[in-house]
């Protein structure tokens, strides 16, 4: 029974994964809307949005550590 | 040899031990990343003439140039000192990460022994090597923002040295989580494609070609981990600049 509901559990905790892609989405949207404002800055905000991706893919990673510690 | 799961890659394992030490295929990486610095600085100082320069010369160049340019566009005249710091913590990542991607190899920085000691010596060092020594006990007047009411001042303290403290946890977690998903995610997929080339009853054109698909796919991640594994390096870098401002100019 326990095993099956950790199964389960773990299914869920992947349900964040869902803001995190809205978060990256986000990101290069307004990077992408910023660059067409001000194209002549194009590779300082680049920078920046690789920057925001990282971190919000570093949150999304940690969803995986919590779905490892439920299932072992 | 049989495949068991993902995370068998993980494993350290020895290659022979002492009375006093184990030498594991984690020390075996980190005294290859050792000698590689060491014949690469070799190999930067032959050079022909000033304008007659090597390969290695040229790389490590751009190398230099890119961590002095992100280094130098975050810090202020006083953290810039701490330059070569940094370039070392950028390569040594990036350089772990990448030969962890070689088959067979192992990836020293899936394991949160390394990157905590890492992130560790870097937050330790900035609070109290660079911080403590410039500003003495005045340090804790960073956790006191000045412009609120004075009522919330214990709530703000309080989340300010967590935030602070988790620093470093945030920085070891984040290069760990990073490495082991992506190995397992590769694992994963090469898995699928030796179940799909090898089943253990028939082998036809039909399997095979089957199996292109998750083949393009494993190369076209094997790529994104390349990405990954540097910009790990990078993220690692620029974290420790931001954290390291805070430390040199107090706010």
């Amino acid at each position: 029974m326990i095993v099956e509901f950790k199964m389960v559990g773990a299914g869920l905790a992947t349900i964040a994964l869902g803001g995190v892609g809205i978060g990256i989405g986000t990101i290069f949207s307004s990077s992408l809307e910023s660059t067409s404002r001000n194209p002549s800055i194009v590779k300082t905000l680049f920078n920046y949005a690789i920057l925001g991706f990282a971190l919000t893919e570093a949150i999304a990673l940690f969803t995986i550590m919590i779905v490892f510690l439920i299932l072992f | 040899m049989t495949l068991y799961s993902p995370f068998e890659q993980f494993q350290v394992q020895y290659f022979f031990k002492n009375d006093y030490f184990y030498f594991t295929d984690t020390l075996l990486v980190s005294l290859f990343i050792l000698l590689f610095f060491q014949i690469l600085y070799l190999l930067i100082h032959f050079r022909d003439s000033v304008y007659h320069v090597n390969m290695v010369n040229f790389v490590f160049q751009k190398i230099y140039a890119f961590v002095y340019d992100s280094v130098y566009e975050y810090l202020s005249n006083d953290g810039r000192k701490y330059f070569p710091f940094l370039f070392y913590l950028f390569v040594f990542i990036s350089l772990s990460n990448l030969i962890g991607i070689l088959p067979y190899s192992f990836t020293i920085t899936s394991h949160l022994s390394i990157t905590f000691s890492l992130a560790f010596i870097a937050w330790y060092g900035m609070a109290v090597g660079v911080g403590y020594n410039k500003y003495g006990l005045n340090l804790f007047s960073m956790f006191f923002p000045k412009t609120i009411p004075f009522r919330l001042v214990p709530l703000l303290v309080f989340i300010e040295t967590i935030s602070f403290i988790f620093r470093s946890i945030s920085l070891a977690l984040r290069l760990f989580a990073n490495i082991v998903a992506g190995h397992i995610l590769l694992d994963t997929i090469a898995l699928v494609v030796h179940k799909m080339l090898f089943p253990s009853y028939f082998v036809s054109g039909k399997s095979i070609l089957i199996a292109i698909m998750p083949i393009i796919i494993t190369m076209v991640l094997v790529l994104f981990e390349m990405v990954v594994a540097v910009l790990q390096g990078y993220i690692f870098m620029v974290l420790c600049c931001i954290y390291l401002k805070d430390m040199v100019d107090l706010h």
